[in-house]
């Protein structure tokens, strides 16, 4: 069954095949919880927030014609439902607060994140998740899940301009740290 | 952002042109910015290395679990919904046409209303007059049954009052 495509499993559970669903559910329940995880930094809300998109996937299928990938489909649900869960527990949401036009500023924890790094991939990783929700959730899904620029703005509901602009910013927030506790690129 | 992030950005991207590159290039002959260049590209590996946390065991079997039993008792609340006010509009059918099709009964009604009315001092003739009208009947009869039938596609259609209810009974 894993050799189907997302559209044949979808076409299947429209037809009433309701139990395929879960091969999508183990198609994408890593990568949506990874993000739930790193947006609500605990595995309970995760694991919650991850429920509640897939109910929410599977009872919206009908609306979804594929005119996305179905992965960024899910990914825009699973974003949504993680800040329903945010903003009901009154969490401070930076993203909100953060426009695209303000610098956010990392310097204030990397010492202290810095100094409980095993290595210069634990230290980036780590301040990942004190990035801005938005910034941090681009990097996510531009490098480790392999999205493009486009498919990402469509995620967080932004102008591709903007999507770039977030990306740059992180990109180059994460470069400066690197540099600033010596994580020095090799020497050819 | 200076122009050389700016160069450097588009060059993580995939975006930059050839006289972008060059104009990149130019900027790498100063060491600084050969610096920033190879701590960007030695990020890039580190993203590119990073791996997905892994969702709990079993979840699919929990999650499928909770869809086969959402879906059977969620497919329960607009049917009770539709019955209740199917049910409104057919009586009120029922009671206006009891009433119409038989004019002795329509009269004895008509008269136990003019007593009510008379009994809270109001005037019963223009009450009476009014009642008595097909065309208010019509008219009354009409409004009941569209003002029922959008009642229906409003409440099955609220979002939040059938979570609300699916909620409250449990589900």
């Amino acid at each position: 069954m894993n050799h189907l495509t997302d559209q044949e499993i979808i076409n299947s559970v429209k037809r009433g095949n309701a139990a395929d669903f879960s091969l999508l559910i183990d198609r994408y329940k890593d990568k949506a919880f990874s993000m739930l995880r790193r947006m609500l930094k605990n595995s309970l809300d995760a694991e919650e927030a991850l429920q509640d998109a897939f109910l929410k996937a599977f009872y919206g299928l009908n609306n979804f014609h594929g005119d996305s990938q179905f992965s960024t489909w899910l990914y825009k649900i699973t974003y949504n439902c993680a800040l329903s869960m945010i903003a009901s527990k009154k969490r401070k949401i930076e993203m909100e607060m953060t426009s695209i036009d303000e610098h956010f500023e990392l310097g204030n924890f990397d010492n202290e994140i810095y100094s409980t790094s095993e290595s210069a991939n634990d230290f980036i990783y780590k301040m990942i998740d004190k990035l801005p929700i938005r910034n941090a959730i681009v990097l996510i899904l531009f490098y480790i899940d392999g999205l493009s620029l486009n498919e990402i703005s469509s995620v967080l509901d932004s102008s591709l301009v903007n999507t770039k602009v977030l990306l740059h910013r992180s990109r180059i927030a994460l470069r400066n740290l690197l540099l600033r506790h010596n994580y020095l690129p090799e020497k050819r | 952002m200076n122009k050389f992030d700016e160069l450097t950005n588009k060059y993580f991207d995939n975006d930059i042109s050839q006289n972008e590159l060059t104009e990149l290039n130019e900027f790498l002959k100063d060491p600084n910015n050969e610096l920033l260049f190879k701590a960007t590209q030695n990020l890039e590996s580190i993203l590119r290395q990073g791996k997905n946390i892994n969702a709990p065991e079993m979840i699919e079997e929990k999650f499928m679990n909770k869809i086969l039993h959402h879906k059977t008792r969620t497919e329960v609340f607009p049917i009770f919904i539709a019955s209740i006010f199917i049910l409104s509009i057919v009586s009120v059918f029922v009671f206006v046409f009891s009433f119409t099709d038989f004019n002795t009964r329509q009269i004895e009604f008509s008269i136990k209303i003019e007593q009510f009315i008379r009994s809270m001092n109001i005037s019963p003739i223009s009450f009476s007059l009014f009642v008595k009208n097909k065309i208010v009947t019509i008219i009354g009869l009409s409004s009941s049954f569209f003002l029922l039938l959008s009642f229906l596609l409003s409440v099955v259609s609220h979002k939040a009052f059938k979570e609300k209810i699916n909620k409250y009974s449990g589900i």
